[in-house]
């Protein structure tokens, strides 16, 4: 699980966000090394397609050097980030291109999946195996409606509290709690079809 | 985090959540994560970025993205999808409506952009921030006016929370769409709108119009459309899809109630009608031939 996005202060050794405000080229730089791992991350999980996070990535970094004068320099950007991120999903998930690419690939059909491990430390073995639960539990995600799988991977990866994922959103706590519940029970019967 | 202090995970979430913690993490492909790294850094990507996005997207859709794939496509059929690709992207660009330009601004403080607040009184901030894509809170007591070329006047007011859709495309595929989660918008269309489709979708309802002024009012019992002049089409969203649309014609309003409780019908209240036909009258000079700032 990532680090949890914090709500006060910038880290005192992230990117220097004074220089992001004034778009030099130096603190974009460190911005973009301190968060397009992460971004990509969660936008991939949320689409479960590369072109459509790649897309996504883009337009979230668009978005952040649009909005770069608004920064504040005192507070963490993470939750900034999450929100535009989460915003561009849905957009995409509103989209055509989205519709096309979910209805013409089924959830065994996940290019790009196996080429994403991490396989340090693993052998040739270990390797398929880990690829194969990734695909499966990628698959499991997939399978829940966006609201719902929006709610676990801002839970699950970004380790978000339920007011946090609320305020992302739109939405009240107790709502959010549901809706995670919802798709926890559901991802449960997924991966057990799934023989997880 | 806000965890409740009793709240332990059981058997089968903590089974769910160990598989979703192993599961790898996704990574970029590095020569994308390279060019978009160079783009955001130079600042290319304010050209490029919305453009070269879609074009993406365009392609993944293409049956041609496989075979060139494969490189199985002779040269000259690649050539004419690439010719095709440039032809949609040009014409792509010159079919995008004119931007949103703000034309009034009432009341004090800051208005909520991408979570970023931004002062009401600094206007060249407010345009270049508004958007379309931008998700937009309006405080209690605010009021912005957008406009966009001849085509669409909107205004934001109280606790409105929105996101700022595109406006509609000059010649080709004339639709727009506008998502409202909460407050009152209010719609007026120009004489470029002539052809165009607008669909305003609440968490409770659809609004369909191809031509009017209206009022959207989300609450939280549900939502109510309230015409001033033409017909809109109002329905309520039953699992996602919009249902029963019904027209509702000028002077008439429907409420579309939260939950299993049929729509409402009713006179517009003479408070609504009035502010929509001020708005209307406000607008009319940038629908009908203001000079604009593009």
């Amino acid at each position: 699980m990532n680090s949890s996005p914090g709500q006060g202060d910038a880290a005192s050794d992230g990117p220097d966000l004074e220089g992001v405000r004034r778009r030099d080229p130096a603190a974009l730089a460190a911005f973009f090394e301190a968060y397009f791992d992460r971004m990509f991350a969660l936008v991939y999980r949320l689409l479960g397609d590369r072109t459509l996070a790649e897309d996504a990535a883009q337009e979230v970094f668009l978005k952040v050097h649009r909005g770069a004068h608004l920064l504040d320099p005192s507070r963490d950007p993470v939750p900034w980030l999450l929100m535009i991120a989460t915003n561009v999903c849905r957009d995409f998930w509103r989209s055509g291109a989205y519709r096309l690419s979910h209805t013409s690939l089924s959830i065994d059909d996940s290019p790009g999946l196996r080429e994403t491990l991490h396989s340090a430390g693993r052998g040739p073995e270990g390797d398929t195996l880990a690829a194969e639960r990734t695909r499966l539990v990628q698959g499991a995600l997939l399978a829940l409606r966006p609201p719902l799988r929006e709610v676990v991977v801002l839970r699950e990866y970004e380790g978000l509290g339920y007011d946090q994922i609320a305020a992302i959103a739109g939405l009240n706590e107790a709502a959010v709690r549901k809706r995670y519940s919802r798709a926890l029970a559901e991802m449960g019967k997924h991966l057990k079809k799934a023989g997880l | 985090m806000n965890e409740r202090p009793d709240e332990q995970p059981n058997e089968e979430e903590a089974r769910i959540k160990r598989a979703l913690l192993e599961a790898s993490p996704p990574s970029a492909q590095s020569s994308f994560r390279e060019r978009l790294k160079d783009s955001f850094v130079s600042g290319a990507i304010e050209v490029s970025g919305t453009a070269e996005a879609r074009g993406r997207a365009r392609r993944k859709a293409s049956p041609i993205r496989g075979l060139s794939r494969r490189g199985r496509a002779p040269v000259w059929i690649a050539a004419a999808a690439a010719a095709a690709a440039i032809l949609t992207i040009v014409v792509g660009t010159l079919n995008q409506g004119q931007k949103w330009m703000v034309t009034g601004v009432r009341g004090e403080g800051t208005v909520l952009v991408d979570g970023q607040p931004v002062s009401l009184t600094d206007r060249t901030a407010l345009n270049q921030v508004l958007v379309p894509g931008a998700e937009v809170k309006i405080p209690d007591g605010v009021e912005i006016d957008l406009v966009t070329g001849g085509a669409m006047a909107l205004q934001l007011t109280r606790r409105t929370e929105l996101t700022l859709p595109p406006p509609p495309p000059r010649w080709i595929n004339r639709r727009a769409e506008i998502h409202v989660r909460y407050g009152d918008i209010r719609v007026t269309t120009g004489p470029d709108f002539h052809g165009s489709h607008l669909e305003i979708v609440t968490p409770d309802a659809d609004v369909d119009v191809t031509g009017t002024t209206f009022a959207v009012i989300v609450q939280t019992n549900g939502t109510c459309v309230c015409v001033l002049e033409g017909t809109a089409k109002v329905g309520r969203i039953v699992a996602g899809v919009p249902t029963d649309m019904q027209p509702v014609p000028g002077g008439r309003l429907r409420f579309v109630w939260k939950g299993n409780r049929p729509p409402s019908y009713d006179h517009m209240r003479d408070m609504e009608r009035a502010k929509l036909a001020e708005f209307r009258d406000a607008q009319r000079p940038w629908l009908e031939g203001a000079p604009t700032h593009e």
